[in-house]
């Protein structure tokens, strides 16, 4: 503000009020751009591609009313089979500790079983590996993780400036 | 769509700088346009409708765009601000009412005007294109932007000289 008490301050904000109307009246005059002619096409190309659509790749809003009342009540069934899904499987896991768990004599589980004994056997291993490697190896392992990002980072900022800001 | 469509593609163009993607946010327009053609053919607002529609999906693609690309784009030197001090700015004189650049004829004017406006960080022109293009005040302006309003002013008037400086250097 006190520079525009000065007579510089004044000459400048004079200058900035008619750059600002002679830009101004730069931009007013600008016509409107032509839209590519390929536009028009491509439009129409859509609608029409849309109208030949079957009803159930429109958005849920354009369904049958019948469709949309069916579609709710199989997401709900989903939801209730998820939830009975994850009740089996937290009984199933329960079962595991103990070896005379009537569920898990059903040879249709078995998959269960082998896949908590893979996950089992690799979480003991992880334990072993991480309580037996030196700490500086960690430390070499985290600058090396450090430097790559850095390396991410600085490709993607290079990438950006040289393709994006040189348009 | 004939009446609108440069009106829609330039609305999109001069926002984003960038042909393709103008293209694509025109035809999204104008397939919301027919989605709901019985309301619109009898509006009096259709032509308003159609560019506030491509305005907010020119400003969604950007700020789509801009959060994707944000961590990068903050690397970028302080020179993408576009000329320095305002007032050595001034003192190279700015182009004014008697200046050449009016002695140009209309279509190379247009695509000098154009070129620079496409050529301006985004962070200047969207605030000048819908200041000086689309009418918006700068409430709206910095409503729609999601900034504050010193910053608006400050980024408008940045760009203001930005878009005079490159348009005074194409005259050298």
């Amino acid at each position: 503000m006190a520079s525009t008490n000065t007579p510089r301050g004044a000459a400048t904000s004079g200058s900035r009020d008619a750059a600002d109307q002679w830009l101004a009246r730069v931009l007013q005059e600008q016509p409107l751009l032509t839209a590519p002619a390929t536009l028009e096409e491509r439009v129409i190309a859509a609608i029409t591609a849309n109208s030949t659509m079957p009803w159930w790749r429109h958005s849920l809003r354009h369904w049958p009313l019948a469709a949309k009342f069916a579609f709710v009540a199989a997401s709900i069934a989903c939801v209730a089979l998820g939830f009975a899904g994850v009740k089996l499987a937290t009984g199933l896991i329960g079962g595991l500790e103990g070896p005379a768990d009537p569920v898990m004599a059903v040879p249709g589980y078995a998959w269960a079983r082998a896949l908590f004994d893979t996950l089992t056997t690799l979480a003991a291993v992880a334990r072993t590996v991480a309580g037996n490697v030196p700490e500086s190896w960690l430390q070499a392992g985290l600058l090396l993780i450090g430097l790559l990002y850095g390396s991410f980072i600085g490709i993607g900022a290079l990438g950006y400036r040289a393709l994006r800001l040189q348009r | 769509m004939r009446a609108y469509q440069d009106m829609v593609y330039t609305t999109a163009k001069r926002l984003t700088a960038n042909d393709s993607q103008a293209e694509d946010i025109a035809q999204e327009v104008f397939l919301r346009a027919y989605a709901r053609f019985d309301q619109l053919r009898s509006s009096q607002t259709a032509g308003g409708w159609l560019k506030t529609v491509a305005t907010n999906l020119s400003l969604n693609h950007l700020s789509r765009y801009r959060r994707r690309w944000r961590l990068f784009s903050e690397m970028a030197s302080a020179d993408d601000d576009g000329p320095g001090d305002p007032v050595d700015l001034l003192a190279h004189g700015m182009p004014l009412a008697d200046e050449p650049f009016f002695d140009l004829d209309a279509e190379t004017r247009r695509q000098r005007v154009e070129e620079s406006l496409a050529a301006m960080p985004e962070h200047q022109r969207v605030p000048l294109v819908l200041f000086h293009f689309e009418g918006l005040s700068y409430q709206d302006i910095a409503a729609h932007l999601g900034v504050s309003l010193a910053k608006l002013k400050a980024d408008l008037y940045r760009g203001r000289l930005h878009l005079a400086h490159s348009l005074q250097r194409q005259e050298d």
